[in-house]
């Protein structure tokens, strides 16, 4: 058994030997860039910033599609540009931002299996020089937003889909309510803890291996059918801000080829914040 | 030993590769044995894994020889040379806590022979210059211990940054776990002394670097 879109992913070695090569662009997309790229990212690779280039700095949303054009003129990238996504924190933010090209229409994107961390455990060399850019000019073809779903929709699923299946791939702790966000994101939290009512605890890192890659086809349909989350259901996987949730829709959307999965990317820090929810411990 | 107003300190035995927070010290000719930086363990926290390349390979100049993880950082000790790695230490690899405790010392990394030229390495001196800037730069501050967790509260009220403080040592500290708290608020300093003695938790170290100021507790209680 093989991943359903193989050709979502690439890897290390892949990367190597095309270190340079035109039509290509690298982008490290960090959460925290002075601890990982400014320390050191693969030669030639541009930045994401995810908090700053990803967000929109005053509603909480992520970059409409004009913003998205701005962000790949500025850093160079045109509709043919074959993108790859890597980054820090387990490659979270980067598969938030597949997940991103993917809704603006980016025809070639792939995710460096294992990320950042990959990456320099297999020797990667590593630079501190910014690449200089010509922008480009960009335009978003559609929007496509099948892979997301707002509180509202969510709701209404809820009521009327017995065929709904919602994903929390947070950690145990935070299913609980025992905390309200990992220890490293100390000012990011809910006003309660637990989960949404009927979600069951997938942890997204359980899909992936201790080498930072993702775990095999076989390994991922068993892990996930063994909880109930198989094809014909209708799939949506939230965290705390939707970053680790992107990482469960990537791996159920691409490597195993469910046809029906979104991110809740409103999720822990809004569904946790709104009065008079029903909020479920165990 | 020459420390710097900072707090971190750069024992005069060996050299330093300022760029990639890393020292090397002189084994044999153009042999070195490696570890990191000070500095360097400012940006990572405690180390949670380390790999390393292994014994017999070489690695190219600005590759990495070993990749550092934390709950926050995946960083990597890049070689400044051509090098091959004669050894890896073992003790470290299978507890990265050495390294956070002590980095100059049983907390080395690997050792290495160099294969190509090598460029300009510093002494104890220079380097430390070097580093009072940059870190000056960066924010960076050495603590008599590495934390096993950090919290930033810039902007804040006292009070909230306390209860901010008890809610982050309650919900994610064990027993006998550090947290480092640095904020920004000029008037906190006394409170923060008494916030400890009040609680019961420990107060390890408590220091003023330009308008900052940072604070060690250990959970006790």
């Amino acid at each position: 058994m093989t991943y359903a879109n193989p050709q979502v992913l690439t890897d290390v070695e892949w990367v190597k030997q095309n270190l340079g090569k035109p039509g290509i662009a690298i982008i490290e997309v960090d959460y925290d860039p002075k601890l990982a790229y400014e320390q050191g990212h693969i030669p030639g690779a541009l930045l994401i910033d995810w908090r700053k280039d990803m967000n929109k700095p005053d509603v909480r949303d992520i970059i409409d599609a004009g913003e998205f054009e701005k962000l790949m003129s500025r850093l160079g990238i045109s509709n043919d540009t074959h993108v790859i996504l890597y980054g820090d924190y387990n490659n979270w933010f980067a598969t938030f931002a597949f997940w991103v090209f993917e809704m603006y229409g980016h025809q070639k994107v792939q995710l460096l299996n294992g990320g950042r961390k990959k990456w320099i455990d297999s020797g990667g060399e590593l630079t501190k020089e910014v690449p200089a850019v010509k922008p480009a000019t960009y335009k978003v073809p559609k929007v496509n937003y099948e892979n997301r779903v707002f509180l509202e929709d969510l709701l209404k699923m809820k009521i009327a889909d017995p065929n709904l299946v919602l994903v929390d791939v947070r950690s145990p702790a935070e299913y609980t309510g025992e905390i309200t966000a990992p220890p490293e994101y100390p000012n990011e939290h809910a006003q309660r803890g637990g989960h949404i009512p009927g979600a069951v605890n997938i942890p997204w890192g359980q899909a992936i291996r201790e080498d930072g890659t993702f775990k095999s086809a076989e390994e991922l349909r068993q892990l996930y059918s063994s909880k109930g989350v198989v094809p014909d259901k209708r799939v949506v996987t939230y965290c705390r801000i939707g970053e680790r949730a992107s990482v469960t829709w990537f791996v159920l959307k691409h490597l195993l080829g469910y046809k029906d999965v979104k991110v809740y990317d409103g999720s822990w820090t809004e569904w946790g914040n709104l009065v008079r929810f029903p909020i479920e411990k165990t | 030993m020459i420390k710097t107003s900072d707090g971190c300190d750069y024992p005069d035995d060996r050299l330093y590769y300022v760029d990639h927070d890393i020292w090397l010290k002189p084994a044999a000719d153009r042999a070195y044995r490696v570890g990191v930086a000070k500095p360097f363990l400012f940006y990572s926290g405690r180390l949670s894994r380390i790999t390393c390349r292994s014994v017999g390979s070489f690695i190219r100049q600005n590759t990495s020889l070993a990749l550092l993880v934390s709950s926050r950082m995946e960083g990597a000790l890049l070689t400044p040379f051509d090098c091959k790695v004669t050894a890896v230490n073992a003790a470290a690899l299978s507890n990265p806590d050495i390294v956070s405790e002590d980095p100059y010392g049983d907390g080395w990394i690997v050792e290495v022979a160099a294969e190509g030229p090598t460029p300009r390495l510093l002494e104890a001196a220079e380097a430390s210059k070097a580093y009072e800037l940059k870190n000056r730069e960066r924010g960076v501050v050495c603590l008599d211990i590495v934390p096993h967790y950090e919290i930033k509260v810039f902007g804040e009220t006292c009070e909230s940054i306390l209860s901010q403080v008890g809610d982050y040592m309650r919900m994610h500290i064990k027993q006998g776990e550090t947290l480092h708290v640095i904020t920004s608020d000029p008037a906190t300093e006394v409170d923060m002394i008494s916030w400890a003695e009040k609680t019961g938790q420990g107060l390890l170290e408590i220091r003023r670097v330009g308008k900052t100021l940072h604070v060690l507790y250990r959970r006790l209680v």
